[in-house]
C-alpha cells in the first residue's frame, strides 16, 4: 500500500528536547492518531513534517516525495490545521477565501461555498468573533477546499465542546470515506483516538513508543494490579509506570510478559490513555 | 498570479483594516503643516506615518499568528519576503503621492510663498528617502523578532542618524558648506532632487531586501 505520508529516523534538538529517530508512516486512505503528553514532541513533528523547523536528519515525504526538496509541489497536496487560529482576526469568512486561493492550483470555490453552508459559518462575521468551534471548521473549509490528500491537525479538538468535538470527528470521517485521501491527527484526548484513528503513533520525550493499528496497541499491553508483596524484582524490570500505593500497585507490561506473570495477579486491557499515563511515568523502553 | 503577489494580496487583506487607521493619521500631519505654516511639513510627516503604515502590517501577522498560515500556505520563504516588500514599496508610493498631492495643495491654499519649488521637490526627495531608509531598517529587524518585541528598536536608527548629522556639523566645519553645495546644485537641477530620493530610497529597499531574505530564509517559522 502507498503511503500519504513517512517519516523514517527524524532527529531534531532544541536546547533542551530532542526528538530523536522518529520513524512511522501513515498508508493512504487511514486515519493515524499521533499521541503523546504535552511536550513529547508532536508539535515539534509536524512543524518538521511542514518544513516550519529543519529537520537535521531524516527523511520525510508526502506521496512519495521529500517535503523539502518538493516543498510547493507538496504543499498543495496537503493541508493543516492547528489548534488555534492563523487566519487575520480581523478577517470576515468571505475575505479569507480571497487572502488564500490565490496559492492553490486546485482551489475549487464552489466547495468553499459548499463547506461554509454546511458548517453554517457567518460569510460577514469576523475570525475574532467566532466561536472555538467555528474557527475550526473554518480552517477545515479552507484546508478541504484545495483538493489536500493530506490533512494534518495539531490539537483540534482542544479546548472544543462535546458537540463540537463530535462534529469534527464526524468531519474527518467524512473526509477519508473516499479512501483516497488521510488524515494525521495529533491529539492528548484519547478519547477521539478511539472513535476515529485507524492507526496510532505513540510518541514519548521525543521517542516513538509504538507505531501501528489502534488495536495492536490495545493488544500489545496490559494493565497489572496486584498487592505489593506481588511486585518482585523481576516483576518490577517489566512493569512501566508502576504506581504503588499502601496496599498494592498496578502498572503496565507488554503482552507478551504476562504468560511469566505470578498467579494473583490481575490483568486488564488498557485504554489509551492507560498506556499513555504509563509510559508518561515511566522509563519507557521505546521502539 | 504569480505567487509573490498572492503574497502581496494577503499582506494587503492583513493590512486593510490598520491601514485605514493610520491613514487618519494624515490629519496630524495636516495639522502640523498648518501650524509650522510650511506644506512641506505636512508632506515629510506624511511619509513617516506612511512608514508606521507598512509596518503595521508586521503587527497584524503576529496577533493572527499568521507563520503558521505562512507554514503551510505553498510559497516559498523568499517569495513571501519579496511579497512583503513589494506591499511595502506599494504602500510608500500611495503615500508619496498622497504627500505630493497634499503639499501641491497646501501650497497654493496657503499662498505661494510658503514653499520654493525646490523645497516642493526636495521634501518629495527627502521623504521618500526616508520611508526607504525607515522601512529598510525595520523590516529586517521585524523578520529577526517579533514586531512587538522590536519595535522601539526600529526607531533607534533615525535618532543615530539624527545625532551623527550633529555629531558631523559639530565636528567637521565643512560638513555644513557641503551641505550647502549640495543644496546648491539641487536648486539649479531642481527637479532631480525626488530622482535621487527615489533612487536613494529604492536601493536602500534593496539592501534591505537582501539582508532581510538572509535573515529569514535561515530561521524556522
Amino acid at each position: 500500500m502507498d503511503n500519504a505520508l513517512e517519516v523514517q529516523g527524524l532527529c531534531k534538538t532544541y536546547d533542551n528536547f530532542a526528538l530523536s529517530n522518529v520513524s512511522f508512516s501513515l498508508p493512504v486512505g487511514q486515519i493515524m492518531g499521533f499521541v503523546g503528553q504535552n511536550g513529547a514532541g508532536k508539535t515539534t513533528t509536524i512543524r518538521c513534517i511542514l518544513n516550519m523547523a529543519v529537520r537535521e536528519r531524516g527523511l520525510i515525504t508526502i506521496f512519495g516525495r521529500d517535503n523539502i526538496k518538493d516543498e510547493l509541489a507538496v504543499k498543495q497536496e496537503l493541508a493543516a490545521v492547528f489548534d488555534e487560529i492563523f487566519f487575520v482576526d480581523t478577517w470576515r469568512v468571505r475575505e479569507v477565501e480571497k487572502a488564500v486561493k490565490g496559492f492553490y492550483s486546485q482551489w475549487d470555490a464552489s466547495l468553499y461555498d459548499m463547506f461554509i453552508r454546511e458548517f453554517e459559518l457567518p460569510l460577514d462575521r469576523q475570525v475574532k468573533a467566532l466561536s472555538r468551534g467555528m474557527k475550526m471548521k473554518l480552517m477545515l473549509a479552507v484546508a478541504m477546499s484545495h483538493g489536500a490528500k493530506l490533512l494534518i491537525l495539531d490539537e483540534p479538538t482542544s479546548g472544543l465542546d462535546p458537540v463540537a468535538r463530535e462534529e469534527l470527528l464526524e468531519i474527518l470521517r467524512d473526509y477519508v470515506a473516499g479512501g483516497d485521501k488521510s488524515v494525521f491527527f495529533s491529539t492528548h484526548i484519547t478519547s477521539d483516538l478511539e472513535r476515529i484513528a485507524d492507526l496510532v503513533t505513540l510518541i514519548d520525550h521525543g521517542q516513538i513508543f509504538h507505531t501501528g493499528p489502534k488495536d495492536a496497541l490495545l493488544e500489545h499491553f496490559l494493565v497489572v494490579k496486584g498487592g505489593r508483596s506481588d511486585l518482585t524484582e523481576d516483576l518490577k524490570r517489566k512493569v512501566i509506570g508502576v504506581s504503588t500505593t499502601a496496599t498494592g500497585f498496578n502498572g503496565m507490561i507488554r503482552a507478551s510478559d504476562s504468560a511469566a506473570l505470578p498467579p494473583g495477579i490481575e490483568t486488564e486491557a488498557p485504554a489509551i490513555d492507560e498506556i499513555l499515563v504509563h509510559i508518561s511515568k515511566g522509563e519507557a523502553h521505546h521502539e | 498570479m504569480s505567487r509573490t503577489m498572492c503574497a502581496v494580496k494577503l499582506d494587503y487583506y492583513a493590512g486593510k483594516s490598520m491601514l485605514r487607521m493610520t491613514a487618519g493619521l494624515a490629519v496630524i500631519a495636516i495639522i502640523i503643516g498648518l501650524v509650522a505654516h510650511g506644506p512641506e511639513y505636512a508632506m515629510l510627516f506624511t511619509m513617516v506615518f506612511g512608514v508606521t503604515s507598512c509596518g503595521s502590517v508586521f503587527s497584524v501577522h503576529e496577533k493572527s499568528h499568521s507563520d503558521k498560515l505562512y507554514g503551510i500556505l505553498p510559497l516559498k520563504k523568499s517569495e513571501m519576503i519579496r511579497g512583503r516588500y513589494l506591499y511595502g514599496l506599494a504602500i510608500g508610493v500611495v503615500y508619496i503621492a498622497f504627500a505630493a498631492l497634499l503639499g501641491f495643495v497646501m501650497w497654493q491654499v496657503m499662498g505661494a510663498d510658503t514653499m520654493t519649488p525646490l523645497t516642493y521637490w526636495g521634501a518629495l526627495g527627502i521623504g521618500f528617502a526616508y520611508y526607504g531608509f525607515a522601512m529598510g531598517v525595520a523590516y529586517p529587524i521585524y523578520f529577526k523578532f517579533s514586531f512587538s518585541k522590536a519595535y522601539i528598536v526600529t526607531m533607534l536608527p533615525m535618532y543615530i542618524l539624527a545625532v551623527l548629522v550633529m555629531v558631523l556639523t559639530r565636528k567637521y566645519t565643512s560638513f555644513i558648506s557641503d551641505v550647502s553645495q549640495f543644496v546648491h546644485f539641487f536648486a539649479d537641477h531642481v527637479y532631480l532632487a525626488p530622482v535621487f530620493g527615489f533612487g536613494g530610497g529604492l536601493v536602500l529597499l534593496g539592501v534591505s531586501l537582501l539582508i532581510a531574505n538572509g535573515i529569514y530564509t535561515r530561521q524556522e517559522i
